[in-house]
C-alpha cells in the first residue's frame, strides 16, 4: 500500500480502508511504521463507524490464517545439508523442479529484440562485459 | 524511498556471463557512469571481440547512452541486455544486438548469458 501511486493517490491509510471493503483480506504496509499505524487507525475507525463491519475483518482473518495452515509449516523447511539434497529432489518450493521450470519461464520471458548478422549465440571469442553497478533503486 | 530488495543492489550480469564462459573479462563501472570511466572502458572495448553492456532504464542522452555509443564507435559487436526498462533501444539504435530481461534478478541475468552463448540449462 505504499507505492506512490497508493500513498501519493488515495493515501495508504484510506486505501487500506478501502481494499478491506473491496474485499482484500491481506493488507501490507511494510515500509514506514507511521503509515501502519495511520492505516490500523484508519480501518479501526471504519470499523468503530461501521464503515467496514467486524466480520469483513474476521473473514479476512480466517482466511489468512487457513492459507497459512495450508502452506506454511516450519517442519517442512529444510534446514540441514541432507534434508536440503533431499528436498531439491521434492517437487516443493525451491526444489530442482521449479529451477528447471523457473528456468523455461525465464527463456520464454525474455526477449531478444535485435541480432543482426546473428552475431549470437557466439562461440569461443574474446568477451568483455560492461555492467553498473547499483547503489539505490528508486521506485516511482 | 527505496522500496526494493537490498539483494538487488550488487548487478550480478557479469558474474553471470562469467559462469557460462570463463575467459570473459568484467568492467563495473558507477551509475551514472563518469566521463573517465567512459573513456577508459572505449579504450578497452577495442580489444575484445565482443561487448556485452547491461543498462538500466536509459534516457536520451544520458551517461549510459554515451557509454554504450563510445563503446560502439571502438567495437561493433555490442550486445546491450536492458535490465529494467524495455524501451532502452530507443535511445541505442545503432546497436546490433538486444536482449531485454525486464529485471535484473540472478536467474534472468543467467538466462541472458545462456542465450548469448548458445547454451542452455
Amino acid at each position: 500500500m505504499e507505492m506512490n501511486a497508493i500513498s501519493e493517490g488515495i493515501g495508504t491509510a484510506e486505501g487500506s480502508v478501502q481494499a478491506l471493503q473491496a474485499g482484500v483480506d491481506l493488507i501490507m504496509v511494510s515500509h514506514l511504521q507511521t503509515r501502519q499505524y495511520e492505516s490500523i487507525n484508519a480501518i479501526n475507525a471504519a470499523i468503530t463507524s461501521g464503515d467496514i463491519e467486524m466480520e469483513v475483518l474476521d473473514g479476512a482473518y480466517e482466511r489468512v490464517m487457513q492459507l497459512k495452515d495450508k502452506y506454511l509449516s516450519w517442519a517442512d523447511i529444510p534446514f540441514h545439508e541432507q534434508k536440503v539434497s533431499e528436498y531439491l529432489k521434492s517437487a516443493g518450493v525451491g526444489s530442482n523442479l521449479h529451477r528447471a521450470e523457473s528456468y523455461e519461464i525465464y527463456k520464454q520471458g525474455i526477449s531478444i529484440l535485435k541480432n543482426e548478422s546473428h552475431l549470437i549465440p557466439i562461440k569461443k571469442m574474446v568477451m568483455i562485459v560492461f555492467s553498473l553497478s547499483i547503489q539505490k533503486i528508486t521506485m516511482q | 524511498m527505496m522500496v526494493e530488495d537490498k539483494r538487488y543492489a550488487t548487478f550480478s550480469l557479469g558474474k553471470a556471463v562469467k559462469e557460462c564462459y570463463e575467459s570473459t573479462e568484467i568492467v563495473e563501472v558507477s551509475n551514472p557512469p563518469t566521463e573517465k570511466e567512459i573513456s577508459e572502458v572505449q579504450t578497452m572495448a577495442g580489444e575484445y571481440d565482443i561487448v556485452v553492456v547491461g543498462t538500466l532504464t536509459v534516457q536520451a542522452n544520458d551517461a549510459q547512452t554515451k557509454l554504450v555509443n563510445a563503446i560502439y564507435n571502438h567495437n561493433k559487436n555490442v550486445i546491450v541486455i536492458a535490465t529494467r526498462s524495455p524501451y532502452d533501444i530507443a535511445y541505442l539504435p545503432d546497436v546490433p544486438v538486444y536482449i531485454n530481461t525486464y529485471e535484473f534478478t540472478y536467474p534472468a541475468l543467467e538466462t541472458a548469458a545462456k542465450a548469448i552463448l548458445g547454451m542452455s540449462m
